[in-house]
């Protein structure tokens, strides 16, 4: 019965978790929130991170009721994400890994994701929309790879949303995402903005650029508000990302979606996948911001996939690397 | 030095780096990660290849360093663009505090981590800057632990800015070595910041190490 401690901190959120034999015994995180229209730089990040690692750290084994010798192996987030955030996050578990003389495990962030998706809904072989600040990707799984049908071909949603919340100077408290979402409901007036989608891919650079460009005018005369805008913006990138999805499901005959990823919490894209899903006779499964949103636990529980299956990663192997695609990995622990 | 982390678009200070001018953070692109990152490195330095733990070169022991805290502004770093740069390879490596001449010419029993280092090509008229840093560990063991978690690079490295690491007893020794006077600043500033969270964590999880004195270590 192995556990499997898990580090993660590839972008604005830094989170220590614990699984042992498909159980989440614990999963703190903090998040580093920079005021309205501003984003996370990467040194301010990272400064926030190792401010509060060990602490987190020390939390996720109380939380857990475990000791150092408990663990039978250290997990961290290999890639991709922002360096200097990794970096800090790798030398702690570098650093844990010798000390407690455990193997250690370096894990693609976006198998990660999967992973714990897979674990917590209990889903069998989904098509996965993975959706946050730093990916949008469409993939399934096939011979031994996470494989990508599709992906955007610049920004991510999350950031095409995070960006425009900087625009409105909405909070990045709890994040600017979800205060959209708050937004969005309260929206009456859909405004019609470019609709990019170049067949299995998406584009979201555009749809920033020219909402950029008419919110304030739009703003100032009236035409809409800014619930509005928001409101638009969704539903707009949402349609997309259905789209995208629903040709991938039809592309390889699947019967269930998976959304995972920080934009996985809203819940208007929930309800628009689900309403897809049942045109097509589909299951959706979902988890919630526990989950969805960065953590520890995603770390650890694909961590615990590969440490079973006999993965590990040699310290002189165990740097960071920003861009590390999903399909790079070798998923020897499924058939 | 990398160009990376762009986030938002701008150039940040590096995946090794503090961040840079004001430009949003967040990841971009296909796959997570800056969207500019393409490890452009300002100097076109050669990458530095790394092979694993290459022992490292013969001469004399480590001598007379005994307990050097890490240095003060005062200390080892390069001197700011202006003042006087430190010489590169081939001349003398800044002494410690005691006057003693680092590791790095003619040191034996000691352990090179990262592998062999290429000397960083300069252009006509340009000076390389170095900074050296050299740590004491309660133990061996602790310094090799150190250096072990310290010595990993984000990958893949394009950056210009070396980085030597040797363990050497209880030593740790540290050197950096750029011709960019702004991208040696920022990889002392990150390798600080990265020392002081190793020595937090051995702190953190093995506090014992660091409050006893232990017989046969040197003060």
């Amino acid at each position: 019965m192995p556990a499997v401690l898990g580090f993660e901190g590839s972008a604005n959120k830094i989170g220590v978790g614990v699984v042992r034999d498909g159980k989440v015994l614990a999963n703190p995180r903090r998040t580093y929130v920079t005021p309205p229209g501003t984003g996370f730089l990467p040194g301010d990040t990272a400064r926030h991170h190792r401010a509060v690692i060990l602490d987190l750290l020390q939390e996720a084994l109380m939380e857990a009721g475990l000791t150092s010798q408990d663990i039978d192996c250290i997990a961290y987030t290999k890639g991709p994400g922002m360096g200097a955030p990794l970096v800090s996050v790798a030398v702690v578990a570098r650093t844990v890994a010798q000390l407690w003389n455990k193997p250690l495990l370096g894990v693609n962030h976006c198998i990660g994701h999967i992973e714990m998706g897979r674990l917590i809904t209990g889903a069998t072989s989904p098509t996965v929309l993975y959706v946050s600040g730093g990916n949008t990707q469409v993939i399934a799984y096939s011979e031994r790879r996470y494989r990508i049908f599709g992906e955007t071909i610049d920004i991510a949603v999350g950031n095409c949303l995070d960006r425009f919340a900087r625009v409105l100077k909405i909070s990045n408290d709890p994040s600017p995402g979800y205060n959209i979402e708050q937004m969005a409901k309260r929206g009456k007036k859909l405004v019609e903005l470019p609709y990019t989608v170049k067949g299995m891919d998406v584009s979201f650079s555009g749809i920033l650029s020219f909402i950029e460009d008419v919110a304030q005018r739009m703003l100032a005369t009236g035409e809409c508000t800014p619930e509005d805008l928001c409101f638009s913006l969704q539903e707009t990138v949402f349609a997309m990302l259905v789209e995208i999805t629903e040709r991938a499901m039809a592309h390889c005959g699947s019967h269930e979606a998976l959304i995972v990823g920080g934009v996985g919490c809203n819940m208007r894209l929930q309800e628009m996948m689900e309403t897809m899903c049942q045109e097509r006779g589909a299951r959706l499964f979902a988890t919630d911001e526990r989950f969805c949103i960065d953590n520890g636990a995603m770390i650890a529980q694909a961590g615990w996939e590969m440490f079973r299956a006999g993965h590990r990663t040699p310290l002189s192997e165990s740097g960071v690397t920003q861009r590390y695609r999903t399909d790079e990995v070798e998923v020897t622990w499924r058939d | 030095m990398q160009a990376a982390d762009l986030g938002g678009g701008g150039v940040a200070g590096g995946a090794e780096g503090q961040g840079g001018p004001d430009v949003p953070g967040g990841q971009e692109g296909p796959g997570g990660g800056g969207a500019g990152e393409a490890g452009a490195a300002a100097g076109g330095a050669p990458p530095v290849e790394r092979a694993p733990h290459a022992p490292g070169p013969g001469g004399d022991a480590l001598r007379g360093l005994g307990g050097h805290a890490l240095p003060g502004p005062g200390g080892h770093a390069a001197p700011w663009p202006g003042g006087h740069a430190a010489p590169g390879p081939g001349g003398h490596a800044a002494p410690g505090p005691g006057g003693h001449a680092g590791p790095w010419p003619g040191t034996h029993a000691a352990s090179r981590l990262g592998g062999p280092v290429r000397p960083t090509a300069t252009g006509p008229g340009s000076q390389l800057l170095q900074f050296s840093l050299t740590v004491s560990f309660p133990s061996p063991v602790e310094a090799e632990m150190a250096g072990q978690s310290l010595a990993p690079r984000v990958q893949p490295y394009q950056g210009a800015v070396q980085k030597e690491l040797i363990v050497s007893g209880n030593i740790l020794a540290i050197r950096l070595t750029a011709g960019d006077p702004g991208q040696l600043r920022i990889s002392i500033t990150s390798c600080l910041n990265q020392l002081s969270l190793l020595v937090q964590t051995m702190q953190h999880s093995v506090p014992l190490f660091f409050t006893k004195p232990r017989p046969g270590n040197r003060a």
